[in-house]
């Protein structure tokens, strides 16, 4: 029996465009990817599917590259030849963006690709790379606000994000609530000018607006990294001895201010949250040990990403012909608390999540 | 004297390096219990035979013998285990290690025990070394870096004589001494001697080499004299005199037309380059050099007597810590040697493979490289410009290459030392220093060079030569000036008709 | 006149001991500048921050913090005393700690090799610095391109191990240890000081540590006496690697977590440290005391800086400018005397 998730609704699409919504646009929600009207000639050339990410230490982005093998998984089961790939930049633009141009020409034109931009300035540079060589390409997290997927008709197919400040909002709140309205917190930033990291503490400034009673006492960049955010925390904990929760804009550095407080002594008498769903955050709030993270669900980004660029590769889906909000949308995030956590063990953590990768649009937040 | 016991000799030993001959066939005999001083110019071999003698290096032919035995080190361990032991010019103590741990350097497993070093039992043991040389007032467990030189002179020393003694207490040893004094003061020079004394007192022997001819006088029973890697002379030192051992050290008087003295012209009066009472702090000082226009001035002296010092303060390599340096009448201070080359000055380097050079680059690249911005419109060289400007050089010089844009590294010595040239002339330099210009390179492009230096002047250039042999910079040179310990010694005219003699100056040199 | 010229050049004698003189009383101040550095900044935090940084706590959290730089630029002072370098030290630890966490009990696998695991892994180490000596020195590749290499090799290495999801430690001593302290000294302290004890017995009381100031200093003064120069720098490869080893498992045990994150951005501080102690990059200079000196340094600024709350955004900046006066400050300048 197979439990079902209830996806915490997040903010509609990111952009309205110009197409409005319309009934088509409900139309494209039941989309799927019919076998049979792929020619022949298209599953018998390979397709060439990368992911581009920022490097396999961090469990979160690793899902996404367990997602591209789950898509690929489904490639085989339709019959269609390919060859996978992982992009890994080592946190550089350059080898981020050498990386995407070999692959392009490697594949040339038949080439599918989840990108997660190491900095929003790099996105197009990305995109341009891959739409020189004809392929398809779908980002996720990262570009500059001025950027339009339209701007690369139709090689950028979509990009999408889950609502990073929404996100940051929610796990903030869920941390609020569990200190009952009131004390001292720190927290840990992401590498500074990070985008994710901006606009998840700009979630966690709005969520103090709500709560008064909150005290920021210390705040600094933990770089997204365990070992730092344990330094961290080691000295503000003999600076600020009361503080009762310390929000993390990521897992990593969750995981390192739960050690902090370990050695302190004080693991589970302050509340820890973080956002990416990393099994052993989960695993300590099951334990009572950390309050919330938030499941970006990387398996999903990084395979339906795919998806919908292999749909348009396939020449099943034009991409000039979608409406805005199905190219540039919002990606479901669960946020996991003591509430829910056993039943996110059971379906991510303990079994494999299982997608049905013909539904593409199963990825869009509603 | 007749039973004396001879300890070591060598017999005929030559040395060539890449077609140069360094040795010629020397002899050397020491005796148990002397001093035998080795002299000779620069380059007449001394250095070379005491690294055959050591096992730095080996000889291409010649026989040595160490107490009486055949004896060919391959390595300075070997030597030291015949009792044959070395202090090098450049110091070789640790300067981080304190003075026991350098004398025991590779022998601690002597003192070690269970991996652990008894430092004890090696500071006691380093006492009687210091001891045995009579240095018991330097304390073994001071790091060598607190050491003053002469102090650190007299550690190398025992050393020395500890690793050439070790394990035979009643073996004579051989010292060889390479130039131990030129860091020292009169009164440590003193010191050393009588240190040198106190240990030909217990039979061992001592081959002391020094550019100063007076302390050879002084400390030696005997002295060799080499030159151009040949035996010029051996003489005990009641015969020896400082007439006689100059006379030897200098080479025969070469004919005019090696060095063109037809074409030697006379200097104009114009004085291009003037230094007032120049002085580097503890190098040289009170040194007035006059250039004059169309003039070849030599300035000759042995290593560290501060001739080329002096060359890198005018080029503005160095600051002078005294003194004003005036070009055509103005006074400069220069802070790099470009501010010098806007005056006009251009030193030539000596390490011209290292120095002077780009190896990978073309022969018209290398012209190019002090004037590129002269030839280039707009921040970009242009590349025709740089061509014809190389064609021109290499016809002028007659350089013989393949083509202008050969790589440097494929011209012989001579023919890159006339792309040096070729560079100075190109970058309108007036006053051109010449380092060592023909060191390295063979007889036949030598002549083209002092040809080469001759055109030069006669352009009405003006050239500071600091020669590769006291021969070549008599013959070039108008002008002679003799430097000795940091200071001007002697100034000689040195006409074509009336040239100096070698003697005279080396008098004044050592 | 004779009796002028005499006197002249005694003058330029005179002058060139002078300047010698200078040149050692230079020397003897800029060997104590770490010090005078590392006690400025104490003092200046103390003043700054009163009771929350001189603290017991705080103090306790100061040694916690030190003891993987220190150990890393232990392992590294050697290195650089040969006047070579190693940039391998965020992989190699990354990779021990890595190793380690998926062979002793955790949340990924089924191993349970307890100590075994702990020493397998610190063997891997061991064997990278060895790989890296022998490569360096027999293939005659400059240490840093070895090196190099091998950082991302053994990153590589360490992901492999996890296979993307770092392991948690179960291992209930492992998971114990980071509590346990000793005479208020935290455990990882003290194994970090046991082997600054191995370190300092190294180059005090061994041959083979005068040969590493030697090779250092000038190779062919240890060849010219027999010493094989090439067995003593695999030597130091080798001991640095086992020290690197060492350092992962320490990060492992601090973290909890095995991931090649344990040794990201650790190689240029340590770098740092070692070169604001006093160890010259050209060898042959400095030592173990000199890196205790430089790591205090570098622990202590950014402990201290945290605590005045600096905003990040400027306090990295700060840093670095703090770095750069300190190596202004003990870094040997200016020509070296002139040989005569």
């Amino acid at each position: 029996m197979k439990r079902r998730i209830t996806a915490v609704a997040l903010a509609a699409a990111l952009t309205v465009g110009v197409f409005g919504v319309t009934a088509m646009a409900e139309d494209w929600k039941d989309f799927r990817i019919d076998p049979a009207e792929i020619p022949q000639e298209k599953l018998d050339e390979t397709v060439y599917v990368a992911c581009s990410i920022r490097g396999l230490e961090n469990p979160y982005i690793n899902t996404i590259k367990v997602g591209m093998e789950m898509f690929c998984d489904y490639l085989d089961s339709i019959g269609q030849k390919y060859e996978m790939q992982v992009l890994d930049s080592g946190g550089s633009n350059d080898t981020e963006i050498n990386n995407m141009k070999q692959f392009a020409a490697k594949a040339n034109g038949n080439a599918i690709a989840y990108a997660d931009p190491n900095e929003s300035a790099i996105c197009t540079s990305l995109v341009e790379a891959m739409a020189e060589s004809g392929g398809y390409i779908g980002t996720a997290w990262n570009r500059e606000e001025e950027d339009s997927v339209e701007d690369y008709n139709p090689n950028w197919v979509i990009h999408t994000s889950p609502d990073n400040v929404v996100n940051g909002k929610a796990v903030a709140e869920a941390l609020f609530e569990s200190m009952g309205g009131e004390g001292q917190i720190f927290v840990l930033e992401g590498m500074l000018g990070n985008t994710a990291s901006i606009d998840r503490v700009k979630g966690l400034e709005e969520a103090l607006e709500e709560y008064p009673g909150i005290e920021v006492v210390a705040q600094d960049t933990a770089n997204w990294a365990t070992a730092e955010a344990l330094t961290l925390t080691e000295t503000w904990l003999n600076q600020y001895p009361d503080v009762k929760g310390i929000w993390c804009a990521n897992d990593n550095m969750a995981t390192g201010a739960m050690q902090a407080l370990e050695n302190a002594g004080l693991l589970g008498q302050v509340g820890v949250t973080g956002i990416d769903a990393n099994t052993d955050i989960v695993q300590a709030i099951k334990d009572g040990n950390a309050t919330a993270t938030c499941s970006s669900n990387g398996y999903l980004q990084g395979g339906y990403t795919l998806a919908i660029c292999y749909a348009a590769w396939a020449g099943l889906i034009d991409p000039e012909e979608l409406p805005i909000e199905y190219r540039e949308f919002a990606t479901p995030a669960t946020i996991i608390t003591a509430d829910n956590v056993d039943e996110y063990i059971a379906d991510f953590i303990d079994a494999s999540p299982e997608f049905d990768f013909s539904d593409i649009y199963f990825c869009k937040a509603d | 004297m007749d039973e004396k016991k001879l300890l070591f000799s060598a017999r005929d030993i030559t040395k060539s390096f890449y077609g140069t001959q360094a040795l010629k066939g020397v002899d050397l005999d020491v005796y148990e219990g002397e001093v035998v001083g080795l002299i000779g110019e620069n380059g007449a071999g001394k250095s070379t035979l005491l690294k055959i003698i050591i096992g730095v290096q080996p000889q291409s032919s010649g026989e040595m013998t160490m107490h009486g035995k055949p004896f060919a080190p391959s390595d300075p361990m070997e030597a030291n285990r015949e009792g044959i032991g070395m202090v090098f010019q450049e110091q070789s103590l640790i300067v981080n290690l304190t003075v026991g741990q350098n004398l025991f350097f590779g022998h601690e497993k002597d003192f070690s025990h269970l991996g652990f070093i008894n430092w004890n039992k090696m500071y006691e043991e380093s006492q009687k070394v210091l001891d045995e040389v009579n240095c018991g007032n330097i304390n073994p467990r001071k790091k060598v870096l607190d050491l003053n030189f002469a102090t650190r002179q007299m550690v190398e020393i025992a050393k020395v004589v500890n690793v050439t003694k070790s394990g035979h207490d009643d073996q004579k040893c051989l010292i060889l001494l390479d130039e131990p004094t030129s860091v020292l003061s009169e009164q440590e020079v003193q010191n050393l001697f009588t240190e040198i004394r106190k240990l030909t007192a217990k039979g061992h022997s001592v081959i002391f080499v020094s550019h100063r001819l007076d302390e050879v006088l002084e400390i030696s029973d005997r002295v060799y004299v080499y030159k151009d890697g040949q035996n010029a002379g051996n003489m005990p030192i009641a015969e020896a005199t400082e007439e006689k051992l100059y006379a030897a050290m200098v080479g025969r008087e070469t004919t005019t037309e090696y060095y063109h003295l037809d074409e030697q012209g006379k200097a104009e009066d114009d004085v291009v380059l003037e230094t007032r009472d120049l002085g580097l702090s503890g190098v040289f000082k009170h040194c007035g050099i006059k250039l004059h226009k169309g003039e070849i001035l030599g300035i000759v002296g042995v290593v560290g007597s501060g001739k080329e010092d002096i060359c890198s303060v005018i080029c503005g390599d160095l600051k002078p810590t005294s003194g004003e340096i005036y070009v055509k009448g103005k006074k400069v201070s220069y802070s790099s040697p470009s501010q010098a080359l806007d005056d006009g000055i251009l030193m030539i380097p000596k390490e011209r493979l290292v120095e002077g050079i780009v190896r990978g680059l073309s022969v018209a690249e290398n012209i190019a490289l002090s004037n590129a911005e002269k030839l280039s419109e707009h921040g970009v060289v242009s590349k025709g410009k740089i061509n014809a400007q190389a064609d021109e050089w290499i016809d002028k010089l007659r350089i013989k290459t393949t083509g202008r844009d050969a790589e440097l590294i494929s011209l012989s010595g001579g023919n890159q030392q006339k792309v040096v040239f070729a560079r100075a002339l190109a970058s309108g330099a007036e006053i051109i220093i010449l380092n060592h210009p023909t060191r390295g390179v063979d007889v036949g492009a030598k002549e083209e060079i002092y040809e080469l230096i001759r055109n030069v002047v006669a352009e009405g250039k003006s050239v500071i030569l600091l020669g590769d042999t006291l021969d070549e910079c008599i013959g070039m040179s108008n002008r002679v000036i003799v430097m000795k310990d940091g200071l001007i010694t002697g100034e000689f005219d040195a006409d074509a008709d009336n040239k100096p003699s070698q003697v005279s100056l080396v008098s004044l040199m050592m | 006149m004779d009796m002028a010229k005499e006197n002249q050049s005694l003058t330029i004698q005179e002058e060139f001991a002078r300047k010698i003189k200078q040149e050692n009383r230079r020397e003897k101040i800029i060997r104590w500048a770490p010090v005078f550095v590392l006690i400025a900044l104490i003092v200046f935090f103390t003043i700054a921050r009163g009771r929350a940084f001189a603290s017991v706590s705080n103090l306790v959290a100061i040694l916690n913090q030190w003891a993987i730089p220190l150990l890393v630029a232990l392992g590294l002072t050697f290195v650089i005393m040969l006047g070579s370098i190693d940039l391998s030290i965020d992989g190699t630890v990354g990779m021990a700690g890595s190793i380690c966490s998926v062979l002793v009990m955790n949340t990924l696998n089924d191993n349970n090799f307890g100590f075994l695991g702990v020493l397998i892994a610190i063997l891997c180490s061991v064997f990278v610095g060895f790989l890296v000596g022998v490569i360096h020195v027999k293939a005659k590749v400059p240490s840093f391109m070895v090196s190099f290499a091998f950082m991302n090799i053994c990153t590589g290495i360490a992901y492999i191990s996890y296979k993307g999801t770092p392991a948690t430690v179960t291992d209930p001593v492992l998971k114990a240890l980071p509590k346990v302290s000793f005479l208020g000294i935290p455990f990882i302290t003290w194994v970090a000081l046991i082997m600054l004890a191995i370190c300092i017995y190294i180059q005090e009381f061994t041959p083979f540590g005068r040969y590493i100031y030697a090779v250092g200093t000038d190779e062919s003064i240890p060849r010219s006496v027999g010493v094989n120069v090439d067995h003593v720098k695999i030597g130091v490869f080798t001991f640095a690697g086992f020290i690197f080893g060492v350092a992962g498992i320490i990060g492992l045990i601090r973290l909890g977590q095995g991931q090649a994150g344990i040794g990201t951005n650790l190689m240029f501080p340590a770098q740092a440290a070692v070169v604001i102690g006093g160890t010259s990059l050209s060898g042959g200079k400095g030592g173990v005391i000199n890196t205790v000196v430089g790591t205090l340094i570098m622990t202590v600024l950014i402990n201290g800086l945290t605590m005045m709350g600096i905003d990040p955004n400027v306090k990295t900046g700060i840093q670095g400018i703090i770095i750069l006066v300190a190596v202004i400050l003990t870094i040997k300048r200016g020509p070296t005397v002139i040989a005569k």
